[in-house]
């Protein structure tokens, strides 16, 4: 066996393969460490399993006409970690004479700890009432 | 490209995540071992290969689901980094076949046949993996198992079963020996065939597991979802005896 010999003569190492290229073990090596990274996070989002229901919170983003009523695009953040699907999103819009109008919109997913962005049309100006949005229900995906 | 993929990504349970992408590790490097493109007749150049692959998986999955506007900057950590390793779970494996298919070396036949029956079983269950974590998610499979009656059942692990063996053949007729000649079919059958078969079953009941699709249901639905999923599974199990 021409173990050192056979490095200097064609790159393959001692036992006859070939030497691992840089480029390869960097590859290896950012996979490894994504692969780490990885199952790190998902075991320690495991583990911190407190309160997962979280209420849902909204932002009214911007208020604008549009055709015959008005848009109002309001954005819908989960602070919890559980996930709900097919949020029942309603709006209402009260007005200072007394009547009150309703929006509604849906979200197919709501994700844990993250945001989405909806929509609600009124014919009454939202400018000139008392608005509230709130979510009604959502069912577990 | 498939939704109920990214919504996995957000509302699967993460431990049954890790569970899986630890799971597919040691198949990796199986995969790598007995089917890289290069003279790699090591376990560390094939860790290595894997690890590699998954990287590729990894960073291709992120990309592709930016350029498809399914995460962005705005996507929550926990969200994004889920949708990404759910899809470099079956990425990875792709990403070694694509190696493979760069022409199979002497090498690699000559390490298979050594390697004997643990490896075909490795391999049918490295393809049965890559099959149904691709087809698993989508809401079709529930719908399908609502649907087939009983007997359909039936039928559909004959047809799955029948499919597999046919794939021994045409292995065989492209003069890959892998059955010493003068087998009797009864013996190919029983154990590539049907153990085939067990192991696209149970590859498919842990992926439906892993996807929550078996939380709160019936042991017959649960059958029922199995054996429809099963069938997919079955083929890539008998297909990457060729691929491979």
């Amino acid at each position: 066996m021409a173990g050192s010999e056979e490095l200097s003569r064609n790159g393959r190492r001692a036992n006859g393969r070939e030497q691992i290229p840089a480029l390869e073990w960097a590859t290896a090596i950012l996979g490894a460490v994504l692969l780490a990274g990885a199952l790190a996070f998902l075991t320690h989002q495991a583990l911190v399993s407190e309160d997962r229901a979280g209420a849902i919170t909204f932002v009214v983003k911007q208020v604008r006409p549009l055709g015959e009523g008005f848009l109002v695009e309001f954005e819908a953040h989960n602070p919890g970690r559980e996930t709900y699907a097919e949020v029942e999103v309603e709006g209402s819009l009260r007005s200072a004479g007394g009547g009150e109008e309703r929006a509604r919109a849906t979200f197919d997913y709501l994700p844990g700890r993250s945001s989405r962005e909806g929509g609600l049309f009124f014919r009454n100006d939202p400018h000139d009432g008392e608005l509230r949005i709130g979510a009604q229900g959502y069912r577990k995906p | 490209m498939t939704m109920e993929m990214w919504w996995l990504g957000f509302y699967m349970d993460p431990s049954r995540l890790a569970l899986l992408v630890a799971t597919e590790l040691p198949l990796l490097v199986a995969l790598a071992y007995f089917s890289g493109f290069e003279d790699t007749a090591g376990l560390l150049d094939a860790v290595v290969d894997a690890a590699g692959a998954f990287a590729v998986a990894f960073v291709t999955a992120a990309a592709v689901l930016s350029l498809f506007g399914v995460i962005g900057l705005d996507t929550g950590l926990d969200e994004a980094v889920r949708m990404v390793t759910l899809q470099a779970v079956s990425g990875s494996i792709g990403a070694l076949l694509a190696q493979s298919q760069f022409g199979k070396a002497d090498e690699e036949d000559r390490k298979r046949r050594t390697a004997g029956r643990v490896a075909e079983y490795f391999f049918m269950g490295v393809g049965a993996l890559f099959l149904a974590a691709n087809v698993a998610p989508t809401e079709e499979m529930v719908l399908i198992a609502y649907k087939m009656t009983f007997p359909a059942f039936l039928v559909l692990a004959a047809v799955s079963v029948t499919c597999m063996h046919a794939f021994v053949f045409a292995v065989e007729f492209r003069g890959e020996v892998t059955l010493p000649p003068g087998t009797p079919f009864w013996s190919a059958f029983l154990r590539f065939t049907v153990l085939g078969y067990v192991i696209a079953l149970g590859i498919s009941a842990y992926v439906l597991w892993s996807f929550g699709r078996f939380d709160g249901t019936a042991p017959e639905q649960a059958l029922r979802q199995t054996m429809v999923l099963g069938f997919p599974a079955a083929i890539g199990a008998a297909a990457s005896r060729l691929i491979l």
